[in-house]
């Protein structure tokens, strides 16, 4: 078996760069929390250098320097990044394991994934190409990772820790590259170090040679499990762990953000860091879900649908906009959840005799991008025939290419009457003289309206009653003509008579 | 700089260069007094609208004319064969003319032979079930309804970008006749040109002005009624403008099968 660990070293400070890019060369201190008493929990090496450290209060470490900056990292935002880590070690290989050995009980180690590298020789040319591509997709989703190669769990990530970023211990040559590290690396309890330096015992390779019923007997469970390790065996099997489609990236921000531009400065990196980890997983990017924290300590859940899977970030915040917009929050924003809804897209098959389609990355973009342009996903559809009795009722369909096998159409069409929807239908004042239907004109409340259906009544069929829908709280009844009216157009006009109103819905063309 | 020559179809539909343009260019440009860069689209206008059918002012086509056909022999035979593809045609005409019904004819021909088309709908006035009843496979029909006619414009733009569509209708007949930017059709013209799409603009007025290659106008002549039901209507489609494509127009009759009274007919 051969194992690849992920490990991206000092991971609060890995999560707080990710989300704020901007940071990378300040210095940086990550706390475990608000407020003067909250632990110092990781520094970048810029503010280690003014003499920060872990374990500080967050008061201390202001005392040191005044130029610090500091940040508190979320557990949400942890778990997110971790699921972008998970993502990047998911695209590789389908088993992977989150944690290491040396996690606690039943938790793990965050900023930490094992993946079984094991059959994957078709894919990659070598273990070496392997960890660049591994490097990069990391580098994508933004994060600096470490990356060790080995037979087992216990020195893969030994690798990781000591190999400067990337390091590839060949199969059956662990013991050599194990043996000369110091013991330190293990990161054994302070009292077992302190017995391990009394014994003389400095490197691995001293540990390893010491039998392990003797360590247990004089160290206790600790005392092997270390020996164990030194020897570059697991303490547990590989346990490959399913990712799931969740792709979800969160903020929370010191001040509530009240219009709508702040949002989307806000929000924009984070889609971004989004359809970067989709792109890694190669999937799309479906509906939008947001959860908005309220400065009132309200909640604000909605779902953006996007017409078309896409990743392009520009019309998927085009479309957050619209819909903010529409609908803004009512109060202001101080925490963000953004979810990206994941879509495979759909490999088309060519068919020889289809007329070439426009390519499906490129169709999705141009329909996401004119979902954002008309403002509503309903808007961009593809025409359906309702299934109604009711004459007006008609609905918008997903346009998607179709997998179906195209059969070419044969057969003599002939010319048909088309009807010209008014939509909503428009109300109108009709005469009737000795029973008859007579003159038709807008009403007086409908006096502006753009359709100039007006003009006397040349000929006129009808009426034919419909009626339906008894089941809904307002079911249709009306009475349908066709009218010719003196201006040459031939109109379909009803008269409902629960409102005891005369409407025009079309007009045939 | 494009070489502009002065061509006349001869039947057999080949391209004879006869003279150069600069005595038309010059006759026009005296006569429209404009010097600006405009004036070349002027003189086609012009020298095209004087002598319709006959003089094709423009680059020669080096490609043979594809055509976008409504399937129906009737129709085609009028249309000269269909409207180019590659090009903008224009369909003007008032209510009830049988104009949507020519648009879904050719828009379900395009479908029928696999093609994506895309209906964009600024009057939101589109009938699924009309487009159905001409035959037309709706799940290879893309319906957009812009909410104005600046982003009826960009939409179309988007669309023949996109490339891979057959046929892409702009429906521009609203009431209020819409008020449009001067460089919208040059720039339509050639993305269409690009993705060999054949753009159809339906209005109730000309608004493509010299930049659509086939302009045909509907009148309606006589709407038809049989024991009081409508049953259709005659018009009469008039060739306004072509260029590269002869509409001989003529008279077609427009049968109506799913009005109120389809049943009672029967």
């Amino acid at each position: 078996m051969r194992v690849a660990c992920l490990q991206v070293p000092n991971f609060s400070l890995a999560v707080c760069l990710r989300a704020e890019p901007e940071l990378r060369g300040e210095c940086v201190v990550v706390t475990d929390g608000d407020g003067p008493r909250a632990p110092v929990v990781a520094c970048s090496a810029e503010a280690e250098s003014y003499g920060a450290r872990p374990g500080l209060s967050t008061a201390q470490a202001r005392n040191i320097y005044d130029g610090l900056c500091f940040r508190s990292v979320s557990a949400d935002a942890m778990r997110a990044a971790q699921a972008a880590l998970c993502d990047v070690a998911y695209a590789h290989s389908p088993r992977i394991e989150e944690g290491g050995p040396g996690d606690g009980e039943g938790g793990s180690d965050p900023g930490l994934v094992f993946l079984e590298i094991g059959g994957l020789e078709s894919l990659y040319d070598s273990e070496t190409v392997l960890v660049k591509s591994l490097v990069r997709s990391a580098n994508a989703v933004g994060f600096e990772v470490a990356v060790g190669v080995a037979s087992t769990k216990v020195a893969a990530r030994l690798a990781a820790f000591n190999g400067s970023g990337r390091a590839i211990i060949p199969p059956r040559e662990e013991w050599s590259f194990l043996a000369p590290l110091p013991v330190a690396m293990l990161e054994p309890s302070d009292q077992l170090r302190e017995t391990l330096v009394r014994w003389g015992i400095r490197t691995l390779g001293d540990l390893a040679a010491l039998p392990a019923s003797a360590v247990a007997s004089r160290l206790g469970p600790e005392g092997a499990l270390l020996v164990r390790r030194a020897r570059g065996e697991d303490e547990k099997p590989f346990v490959t762990r399913v990712v799931p489609l969740a792709f979800e990236e969160v903020i929370e921000v010191d001040y509530g953000i009240e219009t709508i531009e702040p949002f989307l400065f806000v929000v924009r990196p984070m889609i971004e860091r989004l359809m970067t980890r989709l792109a890694v997983r190669g999937l799309v990017c479906g509906d939008l879900r947001l959860s908005l924290g309220l400065a009132n300590r309200g909640r604000d859940e909605r779902t953006v649908v996007v017409a078309a899977p896409s990743r392009e970030v520009k019309p998927l915040l085009m479309l957050l906009r619209l819909h903010l917009e529409t609908h803004p929050p009512p109060a202001p924003v101080e925490r963000i959840v953004v979810v990206a809804v994941a879509e495979q897209l759909r490999p088309t098959q060519l068919d020889l005799l289809r007329p070439n389609g426009p390519a499906p990355e490129k169709l999705a973009v141009t329909l996401a991008k004119l979902t954002a342009l008309c403002g509503d996903a309903d808007r961009v559809g593809t025409p359906v025939v309702a299934d109604s009795h009711c004459p007006d009722a008609y609905g918008v369909g997903k346009f998607q290419l179709s997998n179906s096998k195209f059969q070419k159409e044969e057969g003599r069409a002939s010319p048909c009457v088309a009807l010209r929807a008014v939509r909503p239908p428009s109300e109108l004042e009709v005469f009737e003289d000795r029973g008859r239907l007579d003159f038709v004109r807008p009403s007086e409340t409908n006096a502006r309206s753009a359709l100039r259906c007006q003009g006397r009544v040349v000929m006129s069929a009808g009426p034919w009653r419909v009626h339906g829908e008894w089941w809904k709280e307002e079911p249709y009844r009306r009475d349908y003509y066709d009218v010719q009216l003196s201006d040459g157009g031939v109109y379909r006009l009803f008269f409902d008579p629960v409102r005891t109103k005369w409407f025009v819905d079309g007009y045939y063309d | 700089m494009r070489q502009s020559v002065a061509a006349i179809a001869s039947p057999d539909e080949e391209w004879v260069e006869q003279s150069s343009p600069e005595p038309v260019a010059k006759v026009r440009r005296e006569q429209i007094g404009i010097g600006d860069e405009r004036s070349a689209e002027g003189v086609r206008g012009f020298v095209e609208e004087a002598l319709p059918g006959q003089v094709w002012v423009g680059e020669a086509p080096g490609q043979p004319l594809r055509l976008l056909g409504s399937g129906i022999p009737e129709i085609d035979q009028l249309l000269g064969g269909g409207i180019p593809r590659g090009d903008v045609s224009e369909i003007v005409g008032a209510r009830s003319t049988g104009r949507t019904a020519l648009t879904c004819a050719l828009l379900a021909s395009s479908t029928r032979e696999g093609e994506l088309v895309a209906v964009v709908d600024l009057p939101d006035a589109l009938h699924p079930l009309s487009l159905e009843m001409s035959r037309a496979a709706l799940e290879r029909v893309l319906w957009v309804r812009p909410p104005s006619v600046k982003v009826a414009l960009k939409s179309t733009e988007l669309i023949l970008g996109a490339g891979g569509f057959g046929a892409v209708l702009l429906d521009l007949d609203t009431p209020i006749a819409p008020r449009l930017p001067g460089h919208v059709w040059p720039r339509l013209q050639r993305d269409a040109r690009r993705a060999g799409v054949a753009l159809i603009v339906l209005s109730s007025h000309g608004v493509t002005g010299s930049f659509a290659a086939v302009r045909v106008g509907l009148e309606s002549t006589r709407v038809l009624w049989k024991h009081r039901v409508f049953t259709g209507m005659a018009t009469e489609m008039k060739p306004l403008r072509h260029r590269g494509v002869l509409v001989p127009g003529g008279c077609m009759v427009i049968r109506d099968r799913f009005s109120s009274g389809e049943k009672a007919c029967e």
